[in-house]
């Protein structure tokens, strides 16, 4: 692999980080106030460290982003943000072990048909 | 009185909130793209960091009020009703993108974003009811 193909990997790579950082971060923070459901008080129920690991994960979720904006055009950038949706309901299906219907699955996969149908449309 | 009263409720409803959120959303990444979107040869010029900068603070400033609105939204309705509302972002930000920095879109694009947006809006109805805990 040569180098400048390896550079042209930095956006791409950018932007996949910070879609699953950023799908991360969220069910961190689900987790986090999960595990502290019967604290006392609203506020000690964000004090875990799974909710200090959604901040640290929102940051480096922007940074990534804004790393990949600087590449990509916005109109085939922004959309893919969507896969979080996809990536968001996977893990709160097999982690959370939340309920998801049927119809929420045929959901996801128009979502992950339509980031197909972004990514096929080029860079 | 009553007039202003009127037009204090209209502009609390939460659906115009979910719009105008959409809306500061996509103006905060246009901004964004906008800022970053120089030419790379000029950049390390002598004051090119700082535009950029300052192009990038007030594209994330922008975001956020987009941000802070969705949240006073959803404090007011059922997510579940917002969300399909919110999905008009991803069109939004793709028809600036094409008329304001002049990017092409191609069909399949528009296919991508179409069915994205399908799919952001069924989620809703995907949703299980909220079980009492």
């Amino acid at each position: 692999m040569t180098t400048s193909s390896k550079a042209a990997l930095i956006p791409w790579l950018s932007l996949v980080g910070s879609i699953v950082i950023g799908a991360g971060a969220q069910v961190s923070l689900k987790y986090g106030t999960n595990s502290r459901k019967n604290a006392t008080g609203t506020l000690s129920r964000y004090l875990s460290p799974w909710v200090g690991l959604w901040a640290a994960g929102f940051v480096a979720a922007t940074i990534l982003w804004l790393i990949a904006l600087a590449h990509l055009d916005l109109s085939y950038a922004y959309p893919m943000l969507g896969l979080s949706y996809v990536l968001v309901t996977g893990m709160a299906a097999f982690i959370l072990k939340e309920p998801i219907s049927r119809l929420h699955w045929v959901a996801v996969l128009m979502i992950g048909a339509g980031a197909a149908c972004i990514a096929r449309s080029g860079l | 009185m009553i007039v202003i009263t009127r037009m204090r409720t209209a502009l609390t409803r939460p659906e115009l909130m979910v719009i105008a959120s959409a809306l500061f959303a996509t103006a905060g990444q246009v901004i964004l793209k906008y800022s970053l979107h120089r030419d790379p040869a000029s950049f390390g010029a002598h004051g090119q960091e700082l535009t950029v900068l300052r192009g990038v603070l007030l594209g994330l400033s922008v975001y956020g009020i987009g941000t802070v609105l969705w949240l006073l939204a959803v404090s007011k309705r059922e997510i579940s009703y917002l969300y399909p509302l919110a999905s008009i972002s991803y069109l939004l930000v793709v028809l600036s993108a094409h008329f304001f920095l002049n990017e092409p879109i191609h069909a399949d694009r528009w296919v991508g974003i179409g069915l994205m947006t399908l799919g952001i809006g069924l989620l809703t109805y995907g949703a299980p009811e909220e079980q009492p805990r």
